[in-house]
């Protein structure tokens, strides 16, 4: 590990349940970090938590307790200050008192922390109005000597009004404002918090230049495990057969298949969810409304004539591909003597697995079962939508996810997903070992089709606005702040 | 691995020497890459990764990449040793196979060899070529069509059939005889298994070379370009085509040596000296240059495979090994506050259709005008600071019989600043005083108000906008 230069001090500082805690749980990607509750003064201690990249710490964050009383606190500590007096002294020395007799003992421990800070990040609700008191605690802080940034919380809530605040914090002298909303996350709008913190801490740059490049290739990374763990779940379930046999009861089969199907759902959310660092509380997987079809031979299926195509190239099978040729240009007519000679060809030399076992299938009277291209198209939406909402969900947030049952198909997934139906032999469900590298090559190609797909939606790269239009009705949890509501909705 | 200080002198040389020696024990080898794989594999099915929290302190302290650190924990991992002498098995298992079929094929090479040079006349030189070379090349050929069309298949079908001959052959004595196969699965196993077959195959050729050399060497053969079918011109354009390659190594061939006809002894060595290398051109060069060529894929497959960082056994260590924060300090012991919220908050409702004579303030509601009072309510004003809370201080004090109401925002959180503030407000009058909520207010909200009203026995209320004053609990009909 290579030596740095120690990491920037950065004080988390703000009025009592604003989301300071929320902030810390987002940027460090936990949420089980510090306590969270819709009550003031939840958090009591200074505690500290360190942002690593690849070379180790790369910025250290101080949660402090919220200031609750700085208008009285100012007003006693103003007493007697001509205004040319430096502030600086007058705060070490409130620091090392009494603190008013242990009355502003909370406000104590947040300026101690300011003044052993290198930059504050100022943690605003942007849905509370601007008071007095927020003044005079951008005041008592701006007199510890410290560059501050503010961070406007909950602004994609409706009731938000960052406008106004940006307009009080200019009048505070402080111009260069962040929205940063804990709940919804937004990894550009962490990359400017960032990018600030960068500016106001010269000396620092770059070490936080180079979090955010870690940060960003985290990301990416976590995006691409997350699209093949979901291209893997659909080709798996694509490729997946269960076949009845002879004389035996279909149904059982048929609820092998679904149980099987579900597990393979559950465990891809699970790894999802664990990918980007969330409970499993987190989401709650809705029922899978399943269907199976029967493995009709899907002559129209290009892909199946194709895979067709291929065998009766390949020599000792040119008399089976002749006889599917011929049921598929006489439109099935003639689908029992094609139909014969082909299983009679698959039998004999044990090639055409798939269509050739089909029409064995058929002749011993036993079924085969696969997931209904209907079916596959849910899974993909549903993990889809999972995925865009664990991108855009903050660490801080305390909902669960819920997930629209509706939506449309994946068209540029289809073509795959077809493809992956003919080859059985690519279902890791079918042989838990198998390591096909066609398997592989699909999954890939698959994985870059949803990742592309999720771009092009871009559901994690709009402002938070454009977020919260697109993503609907933004939850909030029983975090450090009420519920936000429509303003229609206010009175219940 | 802990460096270790050298028995040598100095501070600066111990430092580089542990550095030598840290350096050494990071570095990674070919068994690491399948350490790391074998491992992922395993905590894919188990859907889970090991816990191992000293083989991922060790990762974290190595550094580097996520890759790097997959392979140090791999290597750290407790079952680490058993994981690598199964590895050794697979290896040894792999090479056994190789070395019986390579024994096998040297045989058949000697014989190959020795049929070439049978014969009654002259033994014919393209016959004793093709007998040796011949299989190879076909062979050659046909695991290149195999590899164009069919290598999914052959790749996946392989290691099971080696796996049921390994648990037939060796399932009595082996524990998990899955095992022994497990080395071929994955991007590696197609070209280890192609290795192999170039291993028997040149051992077939080398033995078929040391036995022409020496049958050469200590027997007199007649050697002739024989023909019956070819004319002499198409015998001819045959030799001069082979004869290309020697020609390029420097030995004459058919451009300077007769091929048939009575042939002296220096025509016969040169010939026999041409066959030599034509074996070593056609037959042993392709397949040494098929073997490293397999053997450099096969090393690219083990090595690529903990590549794929997407997979999920490697991308969900990456918040273990790579961890985005951790907890550095707690820097005081926590303020003792008597607002700890388990309290009981049975304030005095306040009844809707009071309408004594009141005095009303606001503090920290939104800006506007203050809602419709009921008749005989007295609005002083909004506390927003120092200044206005000691004006309508002393309003209050100077009706101090007179009720009190405080109207508060709903949403507004109850911090210490606020409860001094209304404690101040209600100890000014002599009155009953009360708290009413205006707008809306989440459960948690309300109970901390009630809780603050019933601190300072004052009554709570909620008053909703759109609606007159009401009781706790709901807005007035």
């Amino acid at each position: 590990m290579s030596q740095r230069d120690a990491p920037p001090r950065i004080a988390v500082v703000g009025h009592t349940n604003t989301g300071k805690t929320s902030l810390l749980r987002t940027l460090a990607r936990d949420p089980r970090f510090g306590e969270v509750d819709d009550r003031p003064a939840t958090t009591r201690v200074v505690e500290a938590i360190d942002l690593l990249d690849a070379e180790g710490t790369a910025m250290r964050l101080f949660d402090t307790p919220g200031l609750e009383d700085a208008l009285s606190l100012a007003a006693q500590l103003h007493v007697g200050m001509a205004p040319g007096d430096d502030p600086v002294p007058l705060i070490q020395r409130f620091v090392d008192g009494d603190h008013g007799d242990g009355r502003f003992e909370q406000e104590a421990r947040v300026l101690r922390q300011m003044l052993h800070s290198d930059a504050a990040l100022y943690v605003i609700d942007a849905r509370e109005p601007v008071l007095p008191k927020h003044r005079a605690e951008l005041r008592l802080l701006a007199e510890c000597g410290r560059p501050i940034l503010p961070l406007l919380n909950f602004v994609a809530a409706p009731e938000a009004h960052p406008d106004a605040w940006h307009s009080q914090l200019a009048h505070s002298g402080l111009h260069w404002v962040r929205a940063f909303d804990t709940v919804v996350f937004d990894l550009e709008a962490e990359v400017q918090v960032f990018e600030a913190l960068a500016a106001l801490l010269p000396l620092h740059r770059a070490g936080i230049e180079g979090l955010v490049a870690h940060r960003r290739a985290q990301r990416q990374a976590q995006l691409q495990a997350a699209t093949h763990a979901i291209a893997g779940l659909l080709v798996d379930a694509a490729a997946l057969r269960a076949v009845v046999p002879q004389g035996a009861e279909e149904a059982p089969v048929r609820e092998a298949l679904r149980t099987r199907l579900r597990q393979s759902e559950a465990a891809c959310t699970a790894l999802l969810l664990e990918l980007f660092a969330f409970e499993l509380g987190a989401y709650q997987a809705p029922m899978l409304p399943l269907k199976e079809g029967r493995w009709h031979l899907d002559l129209f299926d290009p892909e199946t004539a194709k895979v067709l195509g291929k065998r009766g190239g390949s020599g000792a099978a040119a008399g089976g591909a002749a006889g599917m040729g011929v049921d598929l240009l006489s439109g099935g007519l003639s689908l029992g003597t094609g139909t014969l000679v082909g299983a009679a060809v698959g039998a004999l030399f044990g090639v055409g697995d798939d269509l050739g076992r089909a029409m064995l299938d058929r002749l011993r009277g036993q079924q085969t079962l696969m997931v209904e291209t209907e079916t596959l198209q849910i899974l993909a939406r549903r993990q889809l939508q999972l995925l865009a909402a664990l991108l855009r969900r903050g660490h801080a947030s305390q909902h669960a996810i819920a997930l629209a049952e509706e939506g449309g198909t994946l068209p540029a997934i289809g073509r795959l997903l077809r493809r992956a139906r003919a080859h059985p032999e690519w279902s890791r469900l079918n042989d838990p070992d198998q390591a096909s590298a066609a398997a592989a090559r699909a999954r890939d190609a698959l994985a870059a089709v949803l990742e592309t797909s999720l771009r092009q939606h871009k559901p994690f790269q709009d402002g938070q606005r454009a977020i919260r239009a697109d993503g609907g009705p933004v939850q909030y949890g029983p975090t450090n702040e009420p519920k936000p509501r429509k303003r229609a909705e206010h009175d219940e | 691995m802990m460096p270790v200080a050298a028995p040598t002198q100095g501070a600066g040389s111990r430092l580089l020497y542990s550095r030598q020696m840290a350096r050494r024990a990071s570095r990674i080898r070919l068994t690491d890459h399948c350490l790391a794989a074998r491992v992922c594999a395993r905590e894919e099915a188990a859907g889970h990764p090991e816990y191992s929290p000293e083989a991922d302190a060790q990762a974290r302290l190595a550094g580097g990449d996520l890759r790097h650190r997959i392979l140090i924990r791999a290597r750290h991992l407790p079952d680490a040793a058993r994981q690598r002498a199964a590895l050794r098995g697979n290896a040894q298992g792999l090479l056994w196979l190789a070395l019986v079929l390579a024994a096998l094929f040297g045989i058949a090479g000697v014989a190959a060899a020795r049929a070439a040079l049978i014969a009654s006349g002259p033994v014919s030189i393209p016959l004793a070529l093709a007998l040796v070379t011949g299989p190879s090349l076909l062979a050659l050929l046909l695991w290149l069509l195999l590899l164009l069309w069919g290598r999914g298949r052959i790749a996946a079908a392989v290691p099971g059939v080696l796996a049921s001959l390994g648990r037939r052959v060796a399932g009595r004595w082996s524990t998990k005889p899955h095992d022994s196969a497990s080395c071929l699965r994955g991007p590696a196993g197609p070209w280890l298994l192609s290795s192999t077959m170039h291993l028997a195959w040149l051992a077939y050729l080398v033995s078929a070379w040391i036995t022409l050399a020496l049958l050469l060497s200590v027997q007199s053969y007649g050697l002739a370009w024989e023909t019956t079918l070819l004319s002499d011109a198409s015998l001819h354009r045959l030799a001069d085509v082979l004869s290309l390659g020697p020609a390029m190594l420097g030995i004459a061939g058919a451009e300077s040596l007769p091929l048939r006809g009575p042939l002296p002894d220096t025509v016969r060595e040169a010939w026999a000296g041409w066959l030599l290398v034509a074996v070593a051109l056609y037959g042993l060069l392709p397949r040494a240059l098929a073997l490293a060529i397999t053997l450099l894929l096969a090393r690219h497959g083990i090595v690529g495979a903990t590549r794929e960082l997407h997979r999920p056994g490697y991308a969900r260590l990456r918040e273990r090994l790579m961890p985005t924060h951790r907890s550095a300090e707690t820097e005081a012991a926590p303020v003792m506050t008597s607002d700890d919220g388990s309290r009981s908050y049975d304030a005095p409702e306040w009844v809707q259709g009071d309408d004594n004579p009141r005095l009303v303030v606001a503090v920290e509601t939104a800006p506007g005008p203050p809602p419709a009072l009921p008749a005989g309510w007295q609005w002083l004003g909004r506390v927003d600071d120092l200044e206005t809370r000691d004006r309508i201080l002393a309003q209050i004090r100077a009706q101090g019989d007179r009720g009190l109401v405080v109207l508060v925002r709903g949403a507004a959180v109850v911090d210490r600043g606020t409860k001094a503030l209304l404690r101040e407000l209600v100890a000014a009058t002599s009155g009953p005083g009360t708290v009413i909520l205006l707008g809306a207010a989440t459960a948690a909200r309300l109970r901390d108000w009630r809780q603050c009203a019933a601190e300072m026995q004052i009554a709570c209320g909620h008053w909703r906008e759109g609606a007159t004053p009401s009781a706790e609990g709901g807005p007035a009909p």
